[in-house]
């Protein structure tokens, strides 16, 4: 494994503790345009998040010469 | 007839013909070969992989389970299984998914018993694997087709019996005839109409209840415990899921099979990035939907929560809607059956005959002819099993996804540790799965959860075992390690 094959588990890994989120478990507010609780936003957000992670990857990790095959 | 029954049949006949199109125009671009009629030759482009994986990914518990999870459990159902999705689906396609793609393209492998028993040299690998890949399979077809069954007769007010069998039908002369080429390019066409149709019902309901504010503020006012996750989500179970459904999805043979379809490595790059994102557009409508039941249509028990979703369109849509409705419920169904059923029958044809009788199978084109037939023969067995409705399929589907999961350290092993081994494979494979029962069957092993799910233990088990038992045994020749590893390198 790479170094930034490791790197990208340990976003990985950062990505799973913000999930776990213990700090907004009974949080309701801000209600984004009176219908986006906190949860939905938040996590949302984090969807958001792991779509760039993913850019990173393929452009920084993913090997450049794989379609040789 | 009701109105509500003809639109029903209306739309059900429309959408059922368009995929029996989409199957007879890839029947004729399919080669009678195996290599096109099992995996379309291994040329889909991104958009085609794309919709083939996710509407695969999407079951009856998208359209169904979600919503109701989300009437009974609120708006966390998002993080618990969205978001936990969005984030380990996509890493365990780089991670697992691009490398087996490498090597299946070199070498030709079609399913995982034949990737990873080729990887150790080892038929008791390809043998344990094909095991229990098809255990964990064929109730889950079991139970899609009963899916598929009861939406009929809860929408359109027709027999079970009859929903069932239909969608097994078609399912099965679309597959039989088109192949992977079929099934993908109909995949296509599903996952479009479960979209579209989710999208379209979020804001036509929204709009019947007084726009997306005025609802979500009387969910607010009436059951705010449904807008956060205190009371109902457990913290040690929410961690726990991350290894249920995200991480079973590699390990389904269905997805993993597609997975070796796409035509380049760019075509995986594009599903890596945009696989998050389809959860995002897709799944808030339909927990939306189910949050905003619990306050116009409250007091359903679990069973009868699961059909929020329909009953939601039913009360606040005109009647076409409903039609629509078990369109998009069909396609999240039979996109899932398609895959499983070409996948197991892919398997039987070259895990089990191929390993078995190998010559009998290559000979004269019969390895297409015999994944023909196996396909028809999964499909009588699904309507046997949707016929007898047994209590134990239910049992097996529920605790499959772990049993999926616990090979996937296995399959980590295998790309990333040249230093383990079939025995190390074989201990992390079989032991947890032996021990999966007495977890959700009885209560001896409770104790060994410290209150997380059984998933977590097992994994632990199971990753220890591969490691020590990998240590204490010999490694494998270092050519078998070579042929997988200079790829990767």
């Amino acid at each position: 494994m790479s170094l930034r094959e490791r790197i990208f588990v340990l976003i990985l890994v950062l990505f799973v503790v913000l999930h776990l989120d213990l700090w907004g478990w009974g949080r309701i507010e801000p209600m984004l345009f009176g219908w986006i609780p906190y949860h939905i936003w938040y996590h949302g957000l984090l969807t958001l998040g792991v779509a760039l992670c993913m850019i990173w990857l393929i452009v920084r990790v993913w090997p450049r010469d794989s379609s040789q095959f | 007839m009701t109105e509500s029954t003809v639109s029903v049949l209306a739309v059900a006949v429309i959408y059922l013909f368009v995929l029996l199109v989409i199957g007879w125009w890839s029947y004729r671009k399919t080669l009678p070969t195996p290599e096109d009629f099992f995996m379309a030759g291994r040329a889909f482009g991104p958009i085609v992989l794309i919709f083939a994986v996710y509407a695969t990914n999407m079951t009856a518990f998208y359209m169904l389970g979600t919503p109701g999870n989300a009437y009974r459990q609120g708006i966390g159902t998002y993080g618990y299984i969205a978001f936990a999705s969005a984030l380990v689906i996509p890493a365990m396609f780089y991670l697992i998914g691009y490398r087996a793609w490498l090597v299946g393209k070199r070498y030709g492998y079609m399913t995982p018993p034949e990737l990873f028993g080729a990887r150790y040299e080892s038929p008791a690998v390809a043998v344990v694997l094909f095991v229990l890949l098809v255990f964990y399979t064929v109730p889950y077809i079991v139970t899609s087709v009963i899916g598929a069954g009861l939406a009929l007769e809860s929408l359109g007010k027709i027999p079970y019996l009859w929903g069932a069998a239909s969608v097994l039908l078609i399912t099965m002369l679309y597959t039989v005839f088109g192949g992977m080429r079929g099934t993908a390019w109909t995949s296509v066409f599903q996952g479009l109409v479960f979209i579209i149709v989710g999208l379209l019902a979020f804001v036509s309901i929204a709009n019947a209840l007084g726009g997306f504010a005025a609802i979500t503020q009387r969910v607010y006012a009436e059951r705010p415990e449904l807008l956060q996750r205190a009371g109902n989500f457990d913290p040690k179970d929410w961690f726990s899921f991350l290894f249920i459904a995200p991480l079973a999805v590699i390990a389904f043979p269905h997805v993993f099979m597609r997975l070796l379809t796409g035509k380049s490595a760019r075509t995986l790059k594009a599903l890596t990035v945009v696989y998050p994102l389809l959860f995002l557009l897709t799944w808030p409508p339909v927990i939306y939907i189910g949050l905003w039941g619990s306050v116009v249509i409250p007091g359903l028990d679990a069973r009868s929560s699961d059909a929020i979703l329909p009953m939601m369109i039913a009360r606040f849509l005109p009647t076409v809607m409903l039609g629509l409705g078990l369109a998009a419920i069909w396609a999240a169904i039979m996109s899932t059956l398609d895959a499983m059923m070409l996948t197991l029958s892919t398997m039987l044809t070259r895990d089990l005959l191929g390993r078995f009788f190998p010559h009998f199978v290559r000979e004269k084109g019969r390895e297409v002819v015999l994944g023909r037939l196996f396909i028809i023969l999964i499909a009588l067995v699904a309507l046997l099993g949707a016929l007898l409705r047994p209590g134990t399929i239910y049992d097996i589907a529920k605790f499959a996804f772990t049993g999926y999961s616990l090979s996937v350290p296995a399959m980590l092993a295998s790309f990333y540790w040249r230093r383990s081994t079939a025995w190390g494979v074989l201990a992390s494979l079989v032991i947890p799965n032996l021990l999966l029962p007495f977890y959700y069957f009885t209560p001896y092993l409770s104790w060994s959860t410290f209150g997380f799910l059984p998933v977590v233990p097992l994994m632990v088990l199971s990753s220890v075992l591969l490691v020590l038992v990998s240590l204490w045994t010999r490694p494998p020749s270092e050519q078998a390690v070579s042929r997988f590893f200079a790829i990767f390198d």
